[in-house]
This record gives C-alpha cells, structure tokens and sequence, in this order.
C-alpha cells in the first residue's frame, strides 16, 4: 500500500507540474527575451492572465461547423494525455503504452486537430497555415523516424522504458541527442520555425478565426505539447544514464533533477528565439530535409556499431 | 456449407439482373450480393469456430482453412458494404443503361474473388483468378467512357501479360512437378516442390512473384491501378481496391510461402519492393486533386506496407530465436494491415462514391463545404482518413504500428531502413488525407448550398465499414487469434507473439491499450467542453483582409496548392520516378507493338489490307479476317463466284469449256 500511496503522490505532482508549469514556462521565456531586448518584461503569470482573459470572453463564431468547436478540446486532451505519459521520477501517471511511436503520435494529434480546425472555415489564410503546419510535421516526422531507428538498435526495443535500461552511449547516440533537440525544437514551433501560426504573415494561420475562449483552449494545449516534448527530451536525456531508480527518495532526487533541467532549457529556447527571425516555409522545409539526410547516416553509424 | 448458398446467392442475383427495368435489376442484383456476402461472413464464422472445412461446391473442391478465413472476410465485409451501397448508389448511373451487364458481372466478380481465397487446386485457381480478371475488367470497362477506355485496356493487356501468361506457364510447370495435370491440389504441388532442385523452384517463384506483383499493384507493375480504379464506378471502386489486390497477398502467403517453403532470398525481394512500394504509391497519391485518383494511388502506397511486413516475416522467420518472433510479428502485422486496409479503403472509395452521389464532381479543387451539408459522410469520411494516417486510436494505427515494431527491432539495416521509410510516408499518408478531408468538407460554400445527405443505405454501407476502423482500434483483441490462426495455417502452426488482451496489445515490453486511452481521451476532452463551454457571442463572416471583390467560394487554398513548397523540395525524386515510369511505359509500348506486329501476320485488315498496324487500337479500326479464316477464303471465294458465274452461262460457251476439258483430259492421258 505504501508503494501505491508514492506512486499516487507522484503522479500527482506529475499532473500539477503538467497543469500549471507550462504557462510559467512561457513567463520565463517572455522575461528572457524581454532582457535581451533591454526591456522589463510582465511578471512571470503574464501567460496566465492571458489565458484567463481569454477564457472569460466570448467566441466570435465563423462557421457552423462541429469540428471547429470541437477542435480545441481534443487538441487540449490530446496534449494531456500525451504528457500523462512521461515519467515524473519513475511513475508514469497513465501508462497506455510507454512507447517512442504512440507517444510522437499522441503529440501529432495536437497538430492533427490544429490542422482540422484551420481547414473547417472558409479562410484561406487559416487553410495555408494548416498547410504549413502539416508540412512542418511532414519534414520533422523523418528525422523523428531515424531516431527511433538509432534508439531502437542501440536498445534493442521500442518500449521507452527499456530504452532507458538498455542504451549505452556510443557517438550515434551523441549524435541522436542533437537531432532530435533540433526536432522537437522544430515541431514545438518555436521562432524561427513558427511559419504556421505567423502572425505578421497569415494572420495567426490555423488560429486566425478563433477569438475567446476557444483560442485560450488551443493555446493552452500548445503549451502543454511544448512542455510535453521538452519534457520528453529531459528524460532521455538523464534517465539512461542514472542507473535503476528504486527508491522513492532516488525518485524524487529525478523528478527534482527533471524539473530543473526543464526550467534550464526554456532561457535558452527564449535566447534562441529573440536571436532569430521567422523563416520562410521553404527554407523549413529545405532544412529539414538536409537534417533528413544527416540523420540517415547516424543511422547507418548506429548500424555499424559506432 | 455456407460458401454453397453464398455462390448460389451470387448466380441468383446475376440472373437477376435480366429483368429489363435498370433500377430493379441493379437493386435486386445487389440485395443478392447482400445476402451472398452475409453468407460468405457466416462460412468465416463457421470455419472460426469450429476449424477448417474442406469439401465441394458444383464440383469445385475447395478447402477453407485459417488462413482462407481472414480473406474471406476480407471479401465478405467490403462486399457487405458495398453491396449495400450500391442499392440506392447505381441510380447514379440509370442513364448508362444496361443494368444486366453490371448485375452479371458485379455478382461473378464477388464470387470469384471468394472461390480465389477458397479453392484447393491449382487448375480452380487459375480459373477463378481469370474470372475475376475478366469481371473486373468488365465493370472497369462498364461506363464505357471515352477517357476510360485507356484505363481498362492497360489493366487487361497489363493482366494477360503479367497474370494469365505466368499463371499458365505455372500450370504447366505444376503438371510436370506432379506428373499429372489431373493432381494439382496443393498439397500435391507442396510435396512436389520439397525434392524439386533449386533452379525449378527458382522459377516457381519467379512465376508466382509476376503474378502476385501485378495484381497487388506493386511497383514496377503499378501503372495500371491509379487510372483502373477510379474508372469503375465507385462500389466497384470500393471491391477493386478493398479486396482485389489482396488476394495476391493471399496468394503470396499461400504460394511464396505455404507451399514453396520458406526463403530469405524472396523475404528479401517483397520487402525491399513492399519499401519502394509504399513510398512511390503515396508520394504520387500527395499530388493528386482527383479523389478517387489520390485513394488509387494510396492503395498502391499501403499495399508497400503489406508487403513490407510479410518480408519483414520472410526474412526473419527462417532465422530462428527472438528474431523469428520479431518476423512472426511482421508478417502478422501484415496481415493485419491488409485486413484494416481493406475496410478502411473500401470505406473512402464508398464515401467519394457518396460525394460524387451528391454533387457530381470528384474534382477536389471544386469541391468544399460539404461538411455541414453532409455530416454523416463527413464523420466516416473523417473515421475512414485518421485511419489510414495511422492516428490512434483507429485501426490503421494498430497494424502500422505494429509493422513499425517488426522493422526497428529486426536489428537488420535493410528491414529498419524499411521501417523508417514507413513511417515517413505515414506522415505523407496523414497529410494527403488531412487534404481530402479538408478540401471535401472544410469550409463553406455557396455552390453546395443546396446539396442533400445521400440516401440511408447509402450511409449504412459507408458505416459498415467506417464503424469498423474504429472499433478493430479499440478492440484489436477481437481480430488477434482470428489472424494468428491464419498466420499458423501458411507458418507450419508457428503464431505472433502478440499480447493478446482485451485492453493491451503490443510484442514484448512494447505495449499499447487502446482502450485506456480512449477512455483518457474522451474523459479528457468532454470533461473539458463540459466545464470550460464555448460561448458564442456573435456570428460573423471569416475575415478577408476587408477585400470586397472576392468571391467566397473561391476564398480558400486549392488542392494542389497544400503542400506545394515539399513537393518542390523533393521535386527529384518526383523527377526520377517520373523517368523511370516514361522508361517503363517504352517498354510497354514496344511490348504491345511486337505483339501487334505478330498479331499483323495472323489478322488481315479486310478493307485496306496494306495499313500499317502499331497500336491495339488500330487493330479495333476495320473489319477484321483471322488466320483460319484466311486458309478457306480461297476456296469459298471460289465457290461464290461458281455459284454466281453458273446460271449465267450460254450453251455455246458451256460447249467450248467441255471441249476444253475433254481436250485436256486426252492430252494427260496421251503424255502418260
């Protein structure tokens, strides 16, 4: 009953972390680039306020079609199951397949829903940024598909948690580590890689005809899939290399060690994204193709045994 | 036997089809085929049950066993829908006419395609593949439009060089390896084949691969699919891609590997050309603005994931350990798959089929808006695309997923670099489809403002099929021991490791429960519309930059435009494969030229005897004289022109040709 009670206790923390962390996440990196630009910057629950703003106000309705209301919610749900997969220490809170492959397409399906949503109103600047987004996932799901490749040989499963058990560092997996950073960064649609929603271009694209709290909604989602997917990225990042986590006080030492390095990576996401501009769709595409490429040989690299 | 009143319900409605007025020969020639297939799905049933059941039908010896089983499902199930489609859909086509033609052949087509899966000798089989061939062929045919007449001429030539010539040759190498063309079962042939030498069986693969790769579509013999399939109307549509192309999986499975015995070498062949396949399928299918043309080309695509999960089995099965298992699983998935796309593309092609129903066009730059005026099609059309992308918690994301497993942990650079390539195209299948949704249903438009529901069986046909996407999803547990014992029946009693549970499927530690994360899903996201409700607070126009000269309807990105900057980048491949595809079409058409040259010297044209013959379509242009013919023209010209010369002749003339005679005989008679 004890081990039941520390489980509990640590998905909960899980579920807190994965509620509320993520517009702080967003805080953080709105302070970030504030200070690189010379200003202030809000307080830390700016992102917050936002989203309660928005949840208070009425949505103006564009269409009559289900799927528009419909949209946000699934995208939201999608985003939370997809973080409810991720270890908090060493508990899963939902274990429906700890998996490389249910988890990317448990992700994907935000997008999936984003996509769904822009194309169910007759405005063709949200079809084109459904478009860009779904030529985002196009390009980012190859080199996601080379990662498994590297992860699933060097480990000799799928199964995340065997990943953990069983990889053993070699210069492929090195190698891994950065494309898959560069994935993630790509697919959480961060600057320079948020042609989608490009405000200044397409008018907020997918988003363009949600107002109130339907567009609270989906952006709180987008915020729960970024923090899913850095969170993701911590934990392959330390798990492999920590041995067997047995005890709760280990455990916790983990989720402490996760917390941090989660908090860590967003000042430098924020750095990188008040550095750059927004890129054109074609350069996008062109890049990650290239990445395409240079993950095919770490592919074979990992298949040579190096 | 069920299969017997199957095949009798299938005769039935093919006579059915006489009775003159078109719409009661079409309606009742598909109830026919509705209780046919209800047949065909109980003999699965049966044979599910109770094990496998081995008889005759009319003199057919035919033997169902698991493996049998799973395909006449597939044959049962898809037929189910379409069938009941097809009663208010073939209205669509009343001023065609010849409503007998399509009953005949639309019952034949059916029935063969079950005998195919079903029989128990070569000889039958031969015979049934024909069948459904020439059927097929018909009801490609069957509009007899002008820009169709192409397509099913290349699908029939394709299919006599590719299928009838192997099939025969197979025949007769059969009836040498048994000693008897009176023995070809295929045990007989099995036991045959175990003391043949290696170079006999070589051929016996090579025969059996040709046929099997040009009836699934598989490059390099793909050509003919994407332009056969959407000339049928769209039930047929929904038959050619559901079932057609998969009894050369079964074929594969019952040839290639049953009774050929086990080889790495053609594992090897299949997945490689499975890898190809399903990247050269799909990425032509991102092109397409044609709905039915963009589902032809992704059928070519998934069948590469068939065949990459049955290589995948043929490889690694022979190999013994953990890495049999890992084939096992592969060639399971495979299985899977070919299950899950039959029911998912037979689906699709029945929902354009409703489209094209209700506002005539299958063009998607024109269509739009149609999901407000059609919800019931749009949700199966929806159901139906998630998948065949692969989202979970469908069908297609289950077998994809598992073929995913099969490929990464094969540890064999060929098989994971198969894998990889799997999943890339699954994010194109994801992205063509999220278009065919969007390009069918998005949006809202003026032109189809007027557009009504189909009628509701045309609906209860797409839901048969559609509801089950979702439900083999959810429940992959109900299909896992039907299809293991399929895979046992081809594998020598060897079945997938697959954790087989109701709430869990996966291999080994890799796991995945449908359910719990249906169930997390949907809590989710109806809790969250329960306690965050959208408010609405006004209704408002979608906002064009404050433009006033733009016409609404055209408001919106065309279907060619989606993904135009990936097409753009990956131009080089679309240029390589385009050469390779006008090399391959040469060589047809050198093909077809010295077979007409060798036709020329058996026909003679009647009219203009000198003209020169390059193309079958020259040999359609005048009245024909076949070589037989030719040998007694001689002779009955000459009959005719006594017949017309003798009553005119004089008695002077008659006097001097006797004297003639007479002379004549003297003179031989004199010299000798």
């Amino acid at each position: 009953m004890e081990i039941d009670a520390v489980k509990l206790g640590f998905s909960l923390v899980g579920i807190i972390l994965l509620l509320f962390l993520p517009p702080y996440l967003d805080g953080i990196a709105r302070r970030v680039r504030a200070r690189l630009q010379y200003r202030r910057g809000p307080p830390l629950s700016q992102t917050w306020y936002d989203l309660q703003k928005l949840f208070a106000l009425p949505s103006v309705r564009p269409t009559a079609s289900t799927i528009f209301t419909w949209a946000p919610y699934l995208a939201l749900a999608s985003a939370i199951s997809a973080a409810l997969l991720l270890p908090y220490g060493n508990v899963i809170p939902v274990n429906f397949g700890f998996n490389l492959v249910v988890f990317f397409y448990v992700v994907v399906m935000v997008s999936v829903f984003l996509i769904l949503a822009g194309l169910s109103v007759q405005n063709a600047f949200s079809h084109i940024g459904s478009s860009r987004e779904m030529q985002i996932v196009l390009t980012v799901e190859p080199l996601i598909a080379i990662l498994y490749g590297v992860l699933a040989y060097n480990a000799g499963s799928l199964s995340i948690s065997e990943i953990v058990r069983n990889l053993h560092l070699t210069p492929s997996v090195l190698l891994t580590y950065a494309i898959l950073a560069y994935a993630l960064y790509v697919e959480s649609g961060f600057v320079p890689f948020d042609v989608a929603e490009a405000e200044q271009e397409v008018i907020g694209g997918p988003l363009g005809e949600y107002s109130g709290r339907l567009l609270g909604v989906f952006y709180y989602a987008v915020y729960i899939k970024r923090f899913a997917l850095l969170w993701f990225f911590v934990s392959l990042l330390t798990l492999p290399w920590l041995g067997p986590i047995d005890t709760a006080e280990k455990a916790a030492l983990v989720l402490a060690l996760q917390f941090l390095l989660t908090i860590a990576f967003y000042p430098i996401i924020a750095a990188l994204e008040a550095t750059n501009a927004r890129l054109r769709v074609d350069h996008v595409v062109k890049m990650n193709v290239r990445m395409f490429f240079a993950g095919l040989i770490v592919l074979a690299m990992a298949f040579m045994g190096w | 036997m069920f299969l017997e009143y199957a095949l009798g319900a299938f005769v039935l409605g093919g006579l059915l089809g006489f009775v003159i007025d078109y719409k009661a020969s079409t309606k009742a020639s598909s109830f026919m085929a509705v209780i046919g297939s209800l047949f065909l799905l109980g003999q699965v049933y049966e044979v599910y049950t109770t094990g496998p059941v081995k008889g005759s039908i009319f003199g057919i010896p035919v033997h169902v066993d698991g493996l049998s089983a799973v395909f006449l499902f597939i044959v049962g199930i898809v037929s189910l829908g379409s069938a009941v489609f097809s009663l208010a859909y073939m209205d669509h086509h009343e001023r065609k006419g010849k409503g007998w033609v399509y009953a005949i052949a639309y019952n034949t087509f059916i029935a063969s395609m079950a005998l195919v899966v079903t029989v128990d000798n070569l000889e039958y089989f031969v015979v049934s593949w024909e069948l459904m061939t020439l059927s097929s062929f018909i009801l490609i045919f069957w509009k007899e439009e002008r820009k169709d007449l192409d397509a099913s001429l290349k699908y029939y030539i394709t299919m006599h060089f590719a299928d009838t010539i192997p099939l025969f040759l197979l025949l007769g190498l059969a009836s040498v390896l048994t000693g008897s063309i009176h023995n070809l079962s295929y045990s007989a042939i099995h036991s045959a084949l175990l003391t043949a030498s290696p170079g006999t069986k070589a051929v016996f693969y090579a025969l059996t691969l040709v046929v099997f790769i040009a009836k699934a579509g598989v490059v390099p013999l793909h050509f003919w699919l994407p332009d056969a399939h959407p000339a049928a109307p769209s039930n047929v549509s929904a038959l050619l891609s559901g079932i057609m192309i998969k009894t050369a999986v079964y074929g594969l499975l019952r040839f290639d590997w049953q009774i050929s015995g086990q080889s790495t070498a053609v594992g090897y062949i299949v997945a490689i050309l499975g890898a190809i396949t399903l990247t050269v399928g799909t990425l032509y299918a991102l092109r397409e603005t044609n709905s039915k043309r963009l589902l032809a080309y992704h059928s070519v695509g998934q069948m590469g994931y068939i065949w990459l999960g049955l290589g995948i089995g043929m490889v690694l099965i022979p190999r013994g350990g953990t890495l049999a298992a890992v084939g096992a699983l592969g060639m399971f998935a495979g299985l899977f798959h070919a299950l899950n796309h039959a029911v998912f593309k037979g689906s699709l092609f029945l929902e354009a089929g409703s489209v094209e129903y209700a506002t005539g066009t299958l063009n998607l730059e024109e269509l739009g808006g149609l999901g407000t005026r059609m919800k019931v099609t749009a949700v199966a059309t929806l159901f139906s695309s998630l998948a065949i992308a692969g989202i979970p918690p469908f069908n297609g994301f289950i077998s994809k997923w598992l073929i995913y497993v099969a490929g990464y942990q094969s540890g064999n650079f060929v098989l994971a670099f198969g894998a990889v390539l799997a999943v890339v195209i699954s994010a194109v299948t994801l992205a063509s489809f999220m278009k065919f949704y969007g390009a069918q249903f998005g949006g809202e438009m003026k032109r189809y403002e007027e557009v009504k529901e189909v009628p509701a069986v045309m609906q209860l046909g797409e839901w048969i099929l559609a509801g089950l996407t979702l439900f083999i999803g959810v429940f992959p547990g109900f299909v896992v021991g039907f299809l293991n014992k399929g895979l046992s029946v081809v594998n020598g009693g060897t079945t997938a490791g697959v954790t087989e549970d109701l709430y869990k499927i996966g291999f080994g530690s890799v796991l995945f429960s449908p359910v719990l994360f249906v169930i997390l899903l949907g809590a989710l996201a109806v809790g969250l519309y329960f306690s965050f409700r959208p408010e609405y607070g006004k209704v408002a126009r979608p906002w064009d930059c404050g433009s006033t000269k733009i016409d609404e309807d055209e408001y919106k990105t065309l279907a060619e435009g989606y993904y135009r900057w990936y097409e753009h980048k990956i131009g080089s491949f679309y240029r390589f494969t385009d050469w390779c595809y006008s090399f391959g079409a040469s060589i047809i058409h050198y093909t077809v030229r010295a077979y007409t040259w060798i036709a020329s010297y058996f026909v003679k044209i009647v009219d203009t005897p000198y003209t020169r013959v390059e193309s079958v379509s020259d040999l359609r242009r005048g009245q024909l004289l076949y070589v037989d013919e030719e040998t007694f023209k001689p002779l009955v010209r000459l009959l005719r022109i006594v017949r017309d010369v003798l009553p005119g002749i004089r008695l002077g003339t008659f006097v001097v040709l006797a004297l003639v005679v007479v002379g004549a005989i003297v003179g031989i008679l004199m010299v000798l």
